[in-house]
């Protein structure tokens, strides 16, 4: 029998009237004052005062930061944000936090909540062994990254224990900011590729279950959008409630790919694609499904030498990507390319509704043989693609330039 | 930079009215149905002698108390937890829920699906409570309201629908 283990600890809550749950679950967590963590976002949109709606009556005090503020901003500011939650926090008696924004209010939070729980000298550097301060996470849009997996990253230190994660999120659509068509499909597409990768790779039972409800969220939203197109003509109205309701679905898709983010998974499109969009104008979704099917093919080949490979079944991508019908038409045999073809057809009609602009290769994206070799070697000595050897990463880059098909599956 | 601060929410008062006058209502009807319904006086029956269960908002209220007396009927013994031993406390997670539920945008089988409701006690006794306040709310709202307030709405017969219905509000309002 194989082995896998799965951990998520994260408790997920969604919709209408969700946040009056929030001083309930806070009790039940033994906290009666939480310190609430706001970015830019949630502070002009004045995401706050929603939340101290709920708590009337609850008769809790609750504390609110000022925006945090961001990343790009002068080097020294999160180091004093960061200082001065602290003292707020530990002077002022508060016994939680909670996270209001994007993902970077969340890694704040958690950063905060290092700090709060192990003391300060932590955050220079440790590894987190124990239980922290109770942690709760409210997204305001489809952009939550890492925010409900156990990673964080301050002062370019990164920090990765099942202790960080959020102990409850909280989808409050109320909550929500309108988020434009372009963050939506980057979403939806890095959710998509997660998935597929989790599913097609993993041979982990429970995490291919959430990976499964991912795909279905998120490959929802992108048919809808292939159809819609990227800037339609249609009112405004109409406009606003597609969006709405599509970034509902993505928001939940986007936390439920965090929990797919732990040590144990595969992540090589990830890996690749966070290189890709740092060094090019190709999205992180985007580029994470332009290298999907030649990593699926090349990993997903049965007794490959790598960690993930020996339970990997792509022909069981087919069914979240098809829907049962589409699944049911295709003999088992053939299962697995038509996973794969399912990713590249769904390539090919972003370049069509796109007009182009949306490429369908790395080389369509301006990368050649030279740059891909050596964003190769530059991933190959940061140690992120773990158990990969040099040759099937350099196949599965060369066969991502061109969107050629790797044989043998 | 502004600075932290630190907020301590307000009251809602219009709701916390609303919702006491309901649960007297609705406290007071219990106590009528279980003298006037044989179905209601006999999940009464089931209970054992001077049970007490109370409905609620967690964490400060308003609550309704209703106990099963030495002669088996219910009465009701007002909005005040502290003041006797309570078997059976149903509380909704927020006074924000319990205004949902009593002013029926959403029934109790809904609310309690969307993880609002929650008991202290025994499970069989807080089941045998949701039917006998459904039954209640039959007795108590015109039809097209009580559909949103239960999962179905009973077929009874005439003399249930009529002069059991006008009995119990009678009693309710009279409080014998």
């Amino acid at each position: 029998m194989s082995h896998f283990s799965f951990l998520c600890r994260t408790k997920l809550s969604v919709g209408t009237n969700a946040l009056e749950h929030l001083p309930f679950d806070l009790s039940a967590m033994g906290s009666t004052k939480p310190l609430v963590i706001q970015d830019k976002a949630a502070h002009l949109s004045k995401a706050a005062k929603l939340l101290t709606r709920a708590f009337k009556d609850s008769g809790m005090a609750i504390g609110i930061s000022p925006p945090m503020p961001e990343f790009d901003e002068q080097p020294n500011a999160l180091s004093q944000f960061i200082k001065s939650a602290y003292t707020t926090y530990t002077e002022k008696g508060y016994d939680a936090i909670i996270a209001l924004g994007h993902s970077q209010a969340s890694d704040m939070a958690k950063a905060l909540n290092i700090a709060v729980s192990m003391g300060p000298e932590a955050l220079k550097g440790t590894e987190i062994s124990q239980p922290l301060a109770p942690f709760i996470y409210l997204p305001v849009g489809v952009e939550t990254d890492t925010a409900a997996s156990g990673q964080t990253r301050f002062n370019n230190l990164d920090f990765t224990s099942d202790f960080l994660a959020p102990d409850q999120v909280l989808i409050s659509p109320e909550l929500l900011i309108a988020d434009d068509r372009e963050t939506l499909l980057n979403t939806s597409l890095f959710c998509l590729s997660l998935g597929s990768e989790v599913i097609g790779l993993s041979g982990n039972p429970p995490a291919m279950a959430y990976a499964a409800a991912v795909i279905r969220l998120a490959d929802k939203v992108l048919e809808a959008l292939t159809v819609s197109g990227l800037n339609p003509d249609d009112n405004l109205r109409k406009r606003k409630k597609e969006e709405q309701e599509w970034q509902n679905d993505l928001v939940q898709a986007s936390i439920m790919a965090g929990y797919l983010r732990s040590e144990g998974l595969p992540a090589l499109c990830l890996a690749i694609a966070e290189q890709l969009s740092m060094q090019s104008r190709l999205s992180k979704g985007h580029a994470m499904l332009l290298t999907l099917p030649t990593v699926l093919e090349v990993l997903g080949q049965p007794g490959h030498n790598t960690n993930c490979s020996p339970f990997s079944d792509l022909s069981k991508l087919l069914l979240p990507l098809e829907g049962p019908k589409g699944f049911s038409q295709v003999p088992e045999n053939q299962q697995p390319q038509a996973a794969i073809q399912a990713i590249r057809s769904r390539i090919n009609a972003l370049y069509r509704i796109s007009k182009g602009s949306l490429p369908r290769t790395l080389e369509e994206a301006g990368w050649n043989e030279a740059t891909l070799k050596a964003l190769g070697d530059k991933l190959m000595a940061s140690g992120v693609c773990k158990g990969i050897e040099t040759n099937v990463l350099d196949i599965v880059l060369t066969h991502a330039l061109t969107g050629k098909p790797v044989t043998g599956i | 930079m502004e600075t932290f601060t630190e907020i301590k929410p307000g009251k809602r008062y219009v709701k916390r009215i609303y919702l006491s006058v309901m649960l007297w209502f609705v406290g007071r009807a219990v106590q009528a149905a279980s003298r006037v319904d044989k179905a209601v006086a006999a999940e009464f029956a089931a209970m054992p002698d001077n049970y007490t269960f109370s409905l609620g908002a967690f964490p400060n209220g308003p609550y309704m108390v209703v106990r099963k007396d030495d002669t088996g009927r219910a009465k009701y013994l007002g909005s005040r937890l502290d003041k006797q031993p309570v078997h059976l406390e149903m509380s909704l997670k927020s006074l924000g829920h319990l205004f949902t539920l009593f002013t029926f945008q959403e029934s109790t089988p809904t609310a309690n699906a969307r993880d609002r409701l929650y008991v202290s006690g025994d499970v069989p006794f807080a089941c045998a409570a949701v039917r006998i306040l459904d039954i209640v709310q039959v007795y108590l709202l015109p039809k097209p309201i009580a559909r949103l307030a239960i999962k179905r709405y009973p077929k009874w017969t005439l003399k249930r629908h009529t002069l059991d219905r006008a009995a119990v509000l009678v009693r309710t309002v009279t409080g014998i």
